[in-house]
């Protein structure tokens, strides 16, 4: 594809976590654009932001939570529908899992069970 | 007397048969003599006509020829022709029948030769010197020498064969005839009629019960020598001893034999007729005097008989009155008898009666007693089952319901009444969490009232909602039981109550876990990607020292994450939450892939593992799948594989075998290791949450305590067991039990992991 940098979305509430993973994927060749609520992240789609990556946490700031927002995504007319949603969390319930998998995103994550880099090489790996 | 009156009986009846006898034979005489005399004024009759009808023929014949005679002496010379035109206009065939033929006969120096004939069909006895047979020249001779009429006796060959006579007068040239010289000197010829002895068959009309001869017969010796039968019918026979006269039969109707004379001409016949016996009669009447005497005998007989019976009858009669009589006599002395005997049981009968009665009256006023007694605690059951908190439904063994307390009432909406008589399923329908019916054959009830299985729904299990009245919805936890009675299944009982409020709490407790984890792993996550992102020198060079104060804040920080799972996976299993959900697993190839992951700590530590697959006692590289969770089955796999990789000590043994029997129908699995083993004292407290034996903590400082826990609660959960052997020292081995059915698929909310 292009040789121009990747826009890599990071949804995530969490700051300190939030610098980390800017860091690395800076490492890495990504730029990045962050969003601690599911509104802010749909802020960017209206302002038609291109992104190529979404890495998206479950539990966030405000009441709307990380499904919510591949919901929105999701929806047939949305310039985001096929960018490929990458979900980084700590809740490991099956159910929950298995809801993001069945809208459609690409990977799930444990945080606490990979290591930064190891999960940032997967995404710039992936290959549709 | 008895013998007096059977003789008295038997001689009249036998005097009435004789006498019916008598006048029968009188009447048979006197019949069968009328009918003789029938027979015999008809065989008269009939012999008369017979005799003058033959009679009237031969005048009738004789005139004819004189007829022709005169032709002849009216003119000297008649030809052939002449005479035939003449015979013609007699018309003979219809006048006279029974005449064959006229012929005129010339007489030619003593030979006599027939010259004409009337009958065209006898042309050729033109020409027949008829003086050649005797009786014919004899014939004629007489006549001639007579100058009468004279008839011929029987000739056999006489007219187309058959047997016939003639009858013959002389033909003279003058009428000088005094004498017989002057005959024999002036006869020129003769006419003779040739008759067939057949016509006589016409006279018979009687078939064979008339027959009759004609005989001719001039007076001489015997009467019926067969030369002189002119004409016999069928069933004479010409015998010596020929009858001349009937016997009187006695029985049979008489015969009839007649004889009579016949004078024709110069000649006597003799006509013998023979009536047979019934001559003349109809069938009927032939036989009559016999109907009569059967007739008679048989009525005879019959009328005697009845004269018998009646007295008969009466003499039984006077036998059977004095035989009632007699017996009379008896049975009113017994009868006597009898009715003292009974009078004096129905007195003894009485006395019992009242007694009866007594005892009667006292038992109904003891169950007037229980009557009470057991309304008293029929209405304290009523009460008891009323108030049961939980709801109770009670149905028959066709899953009808007979009964539900007040709880249930107030809780469905629905009345006693408007309930009881229903079937459980239709009254109450379960529906799944989506709101779908559950369909009948699933409904425990059901299996309860077929099986006589208890059935307790936990409160873990997925979510069963019943329907209201209003439609509304509620989970319940239902009980379900059969009632027996002795070893039948009567009914059911379902107790359930309304679980909103304890699934509530459930969620609560699961989402506190769910957020607590999360809580718990964020800041650890930061704690380990910084000091990642430290050691890999991503801000900045960092010095030995520095890498190993790293390293150790890194491994602390695993502990913690190691810790939070293993915390989470117990409140899980502490909850009962969580979910078993089997298919078919391969044991050995998860078991392979658990020790692949260890394979950098054992080559570390120089480890050697072997590993055994049995089926039934012989090897075999891999076993049928079963059904297992592979989730949960890698945790148990992973927690003792790894236990055994860390406490057994550099260059040990490490040996799993998996086994599976199929007559105890389990799979065993077992790990040993040569490590440093579980000391007495802690192995009661092995399985304990957050133990860890001493030995252990020297050896590995980051173990969590709770893997053999997790491990144990798994495999009981899943229907199997667990149990150790270790020395200290020497090495520990872990024994595993799985029932083939493998895990029992568990609903729950989470997943360990």
């Amino acid at each position: 594809m292009e040789q121009k940098q990747r826009v890599v979305l990071v949804i995530e509430d969490e700051q300190p976590l939030v610098d980390a993973i800017k860091i690395k994927l800076g490492k890495e060749g990504f730029d990045s654009i962050t969003a601690r609520t599911v509104n802010q992240a749909l802020q960017y789609l209206e302002e038609k932001v291109k992104i190529d990556v979404v890495w998206l946490d479950h539990y966030l700031l405000g009441k709307e939570d990380g499904l919510d927002f591949v919901v929105a995504i999701k929806k047939n007319d949305s310039p985001w529908k096929n960018v490929p949603i990458f979900v980084v969390s700590n809740t490991a319930t099956p159910e929950k899992i298995q809801s993001y998998l069945a809208l459609g995103i690409k990977r799930y994550y444990a945080k606490s069970d990979h290591r930064l880099e190891d999960i940032i090489k997967e995404i710039k790996e992936f290959k549709e | 007397m008895l013998s007096k009156l059977h003789f008295k009986a038997i001689f009249i009846s036998l005097g009435v048969f004789l006498f019916l006898i008598v006048c029968t034979a009188s009447g048979f005489y006197f019949i069968k003599r009328a009918l003789d005399q029938k027979v015999e004024a008809i065989f008269e009759a009939q012999t008369q006509v017979i005799i003058n009808d033959i009679h009237d023929n031969l005048s009738g014949y004789i005139h004819i020829l004189y007829g022709v005679r005169g032709l002849f002496s009216a003119c000297d010379d008649i030809n052939r022709n002449g005479f035939k035109i003449y015979a013609k206009s007699l018309d003979l065939k219809t006048s006279s029948p029974d005449l064959y033929s006229i012929r005129f006969v010339k007489v030619e120096d003593d030979h006599f030769i027939v010259k004409y004939t009337s009958e065209e069909e006898e042309e050729e006895v033109i020409g027949f010197e008829a003086s050649s047979d005797p009786i014919r020249k004899e014939t004629m001779e007489i006549a001639r020498d007579t100058n009468n009429v004279a008839i011929s006796r029987r000739i056999e060959n006489l007219a187309g064969g058959q047997p016939g006579f003639i009858i013959s007068i002389p033909i003279y040239s003058s009428s000088k005839l005094d004498t017989t010289e002057d005959r024999r000197k002036n006869i020129i010829g003769f006419v003779n009629a040739v008759v067939k002895t057949d016509i006589f068959q016409k006279n018979i009309a009687y078939g064979k019960d008339l027959s009759f001869g004609i005989f001719d017969f001039q007076g001489e010796e015997n009467k019926f020598s067969p030369e002189k039968l002119i004409f016999g019918s069928s069933g004479i026979t010409i015998s010596a001893g020929h009858k001349e006269y009937t016997e009187k039969k006695l029985f049979s109707l008489n015969e009839q034999i007649q004889e009579k004379t016949l004078t024709a001409a110069n000649r006597k016949w003799i006509l013998h007729f023979h009536g047979q016996s019934g001559f003349g009669l109809s069938p009927l009447e032939k036989y009559s005097h016999w109907i009569l005497l059967s007739l008679g005998i048989f009525l005879s007989l019959l009328f005697s008989f009845f004269v018998y019976n009646l007295y008969h009858t009466r003499i039984k009669i006077i036998l059977k009155a004095e035989k009632l009589s007699e017996e009379l006599h008896k049975t009113e002395e017994e009868k006597l008898e009898l009715l003292e005997k009974s009078s004096q049981r129905l007195a003894n009968q009485n006395e019992e009666l009242l007694k009866t009665k007594a005892a009667m009256t006292n038992l109904l006023e003891d169950m007037e007693e229980e009557k009470e007694n057991l309304s008293e605690t029929n209405a304290k059951n009523e009460a008891v089952f009323s108030s049961i908190g939980d709801c109770v439904v009670a149905t028959d063994e066709k899953g009808i319901i007979v009964k539900i307390n007040h709880a249930t009432e107030k809780k469905l909406g629905w009345l006693s009444s408007e309930i009881i008589g229903k079937h459980y399923i239709e009254a109450l329908p379960l529906l799944d969490e989506n709101g779908k019916l559950i369909p009948a054959e699933k409904r425990k009830i059901n299996i309860v009232l077929k099986t006589g299985q208890k059935i307790i729904t936990s409160l873990s299990s997925a979510a069963h909602y019943y329907m209201k009245k209003d439609g509304s919805k509620f989970p319940a936890a239902v009980s379900t039981t059969p009632i027996m009675l002795g070893e039948k299944i009567i009914g059911a009982i379902a107790v359930f109550r309304d679980i909103t409020h304890d699934k509530q709490i459930d969620l609560a407790k699961s989402e506190f876990v769910s957020l607590a984890s999360h809580q718990l792993r964020t800041p650890l996550s930061t704690i380990n990607w910084y000091v990642e992102m430290l050691l890999s020198e991503d801000a900045g060079e960092i010095n030995e020292e520095q890498e190993k104060f790293l390293k150790e804040i890194y491994r602390g920080s695993k502990r913690m994450v190691e810790l939070v799972n293993a915390l989470l996976n117990v409140s899980r299993l502490e909850l009962g939450t969580f979910s078993i959900e089997p298919e078919p697993t391969d044991m050995m190839a998860l078991a392979a892939e658990v020790i692949q992951e260890l394979l950098p700590q054992v080559k570390s530590k120089e480890l050697t593992i072997n590993s055994l697959c049995q089926k039934n006692g012989t090897t075999c590289p891999i076993l049928p799948p079963i059904n297992a969770d592979p989730k949960l089955m890698r945790i148990v796999f992973q927690n003792l594989l790894t236990n055994a990789v860390k406490y057994t000590p550099a260059k040990g043994n490490i040996n799993f075998s998996l086994k599976q029997d199929d007559k105890t129908k389990e799979l065993h699995f077992e790990v040993s290791d040569s490590g440093i083993g579980i000391p007495r004292e802690a192995q009661n407290k092995i399985f304990t949450k957050l133990f860890r034996a001493d030995n252990a903590r020297e050896t590995d400082a980051d173990g969590t305590g709770l893997g053999l826990y997790i491990v144990k609660s798994i495999v009981e959960e899943s229907g199997g067991k667990i149990w150790f052997e270790s020395i200290p020292g020497k090495g520990t081995t872990f024994y595993l039990t799985l029932p083939f059915s493998g895990m029992r698929k568990k609903e729950g909310s989470k997943k360990l992991n």
